[in-house]
């Protein structure tokens, strides 16, 4: 069974796999870009992306295995990929 | 904040505990040949010895996650540190590994685990598999009776302390497994995150374990399990392991769309240094395309497919085993013959360094190697270039687009590149040419992503032979082959 996600739902889990894989919070929100955090390292990334894609059921863009976009175009990715929608 | 240091007796002593023998640890000549070019400390002997050092109670602890961002090198001193609910380890100001602990009740995965399974064999190698068996695996189950006296000894030598038995089982079987078993010998661990029970009723010793079905990603070779262990404790498991992809060497017949064979090299004798492997090889088969005779040598025989490929595609290339730092064997093999051309493609393995003073002996032993396998093979055969030679410096495209963790791979070639302008000095009749070839899919590259996007070394080898042909010399000056004769790649970022 598909399980329906919201925008919301999917930025929160964004987050969350960020503060898993890397090890602390995202400073700037889905503002921050490997810029802003010394730690987030490739390998960091990959354990990023691959929580996100375990719990979302999907695949995203291979420009997400290596870090450089900003955390917000990872969390637009995957909403766009599951179809997320704002909630009502 | 404290030292943390370790030597090669202690990753035999903790293979001999855990029973992960895998060869990247142990087998010099294995880690040689592999992405790192020397051997690395088993990641869960550095995390335990991390947690030792933090010297914080961990008895109570129900969740404790591992994540590991850079191989830990024997000899280096890295500093362990430790707050209240997590222990770092870093090389100066890079982050090594991430240690993360609760002690309070938190909510276990539910993944049905099998009863029974393939069993697991006595391991005495480590498990070779390629990413189709990898995917196709199926659960698994087994005992597993590790040394706990021994590691706990080994612990205390390194460290002056240890960790609970209930933490040092589940992590030494986490090693044990990825090492031994899958991903196996071509692992590399990547995080482990364990759920403890509290219940000490479920003990069992030997401890036995059940692993679902790993999950396998042909994107990065990420490879995820989820496991349960009883032994000291019920534990659940999910770790997460990258197979290290296998490079193929380099063709030919993909070289010659960007550069048909001809005959624009016939008569000219090329020595090509570092011809074995990777863009040295696919060097060796473009300047033999162009009907020059090659001579390729390498520091370890070259693989028997080289031989084959150059036979059935009438290639004119002979290969010798040669260190490029030996001026007498490299002096046997030019011995009599006029080169009309020199390759300088042999260099040391990169493993990532920071900029820290922790990491200046490694990083600067690499660019003393780097300088010894261009300046040995030049300066032995500049008597026998011919009139007209031509001398190609294998430089990289990371000259300009600079890797964090690579301030010594970016000097040596610096100091190549320097050689060069040296040679295009004072040898005016050589035809002096610098390439910078982008980011190549070779052992070089073969991290989890670096390898994404990279060029294959036989397309790059022909851009640049292509271009080696087609621009007339410049005398005095040194050539540039770099970003325009390579369109359409792009550089990884990596940290």
């Amino acid at each position: 069974m598909r399980i329906e996600f919201t925008s919301a739902q999917v930025r929160e889990l964004v987050l969350k796999a960020f503060a898993e894989a890397i090890g602390s919070a995202p400073p700037c929100g889905l503002d921050t870009t490997p810029d802003d955090l010394a730690d987030w390292t490739s390998l960091a990334q990959i354990r990023m992306l691959n929580a996100v894609e375990q719990q979302l059921g999907c695949l995203l863009d291979e420009r997400f295995l290596t870090p450089g976009p900003a955390l917000a175009e990872l969390a637009d990715a995957a909403c766009a990929a599951v179809g997320a929608q704002d909630a009502p | 904040m404290t030292a943390l240091r370790l030597d090669l007796a202690d990753l035999a002593d903790f293979a001999a505990a855990t029973g992960d023998r895998n060869p990247l640890h142990l087998d010099a000549e294995f880690a040689r040949r592999s992405t790192f070019g020397q051997p690395i400390a088993h990641g869960v002997l550095a995390a335990a010895a991390t947690l030792a050092i933090a010297g914080v109670e961990l008895d109570g602890v129900t969740r404790l996650a591992v994540a590991f961002d850079l191989p830990v090198l024997p000899g280096l001193t890295y500093r362990a540190q430790a707050e209240a609910d997590r222990a770092t380890l870093r090389l100066g100001e890079s982050r090594v590994l991430t240690i993360r602990w609760e002690a309070a009740r938190t909510p276990v995965p539910e993944h049905p685990l099998p009863q029974t399974g393939a069993g697991c064999p006595p391991a005495g190698r480590a498990r070779v598999l390629t990413g189709s068996r990898l995917a196709a695996l199926p659960a698994e189950a087994g005992t597993y009776r590790p040394d706990l006296p021994g590691l706990h000894r080994l612990l205390r030598r390194i460290t002056g302390s240890s960790i609970p038995g209930r933490l040092a089982e589940p992590l030494a079987w986490a090693s044990f497994f990825t090492g031994m078993r899958t991903p196996g010998r071509d692992a590399l661990l990547a995080s482990v995150l364990l759920w403890l029970a509290d219940d000490e009723a479920e003990q069992a010793n030997p401890a036995s374990y059940q692993v679902r079905a790993p999950r396998f990603d042909e994107r990065t070779g990420l490879v995820t399990l989820d496991a349960r262990l009883t032994g000291r404790s019920a534990v659940r498991l999910a770790i997460s392991a990258f197979l290290r992809h296998r490079v193929e060497l380099p063709g030919f017949a993909e070289t010659t769309g960007a550069l048909p064979r001809s005959e624009r090299l016939a008569g000219r004798t090329v020595l090509v240094v570092g011809g074995s492997r990777g863009i040295g090889a696919a060097l060796a088969y473009c300047l033999a395309g162009q009907a020059a005779q090659v001579l390729a040598v390498s520091s370890r025989p070259a693989p028997p497919e080289c031989a084959r490929l150059a036979r059935a595609e009438r290639l004119a290339i002979e290969w010798a085993c040669c260190d490029a730092g030996d001026a007498d064997g490299l002096r046997a093999v030019v011995a009599g013959t006029k080169l009309g051309g020199l390759v300088l493609a042999a260099g040391p393995r990169v493993v990532g360094l920071p900029l820290s003073p922790e990491a200046v002996p490694p990083c600067v032993a690499h660019v003393s190697e780097a300088v010894r396998l261009a300046i040995t093979p030049l300066a032995v055969t500049a008597p026998n270039l011919r009139d007209d030679p031509f001398v190609l410096f294998v430089s990289s495209a990371a000259m300009t687009t600079s890797e964090f963790l690579w301030p010594h791979y970016v000097a040596a070639k610096a100091a190549l590149e320097g050689l060069a302008a040296y040679a295009a000095r004072h040898h005016p009749a050589w035809r002096v040419v610098v390439a910078r070839p982008p980011r190549m899919r070779t052992e070089m590259a073969n991290g989890p992503a670096s390898s994404l996007g990279a060029l294959p070394p036989s397309e790059a080898a022909a851009r640049i032979v292509a271009r080696l042909l087609s621009v007339p010399p410049a005398p005095g000056a040194v050539q540039l082959i770099d970003g325009a004769a390579f369109p359409g790649t792009t550089a990884a970022r990596t940290r």
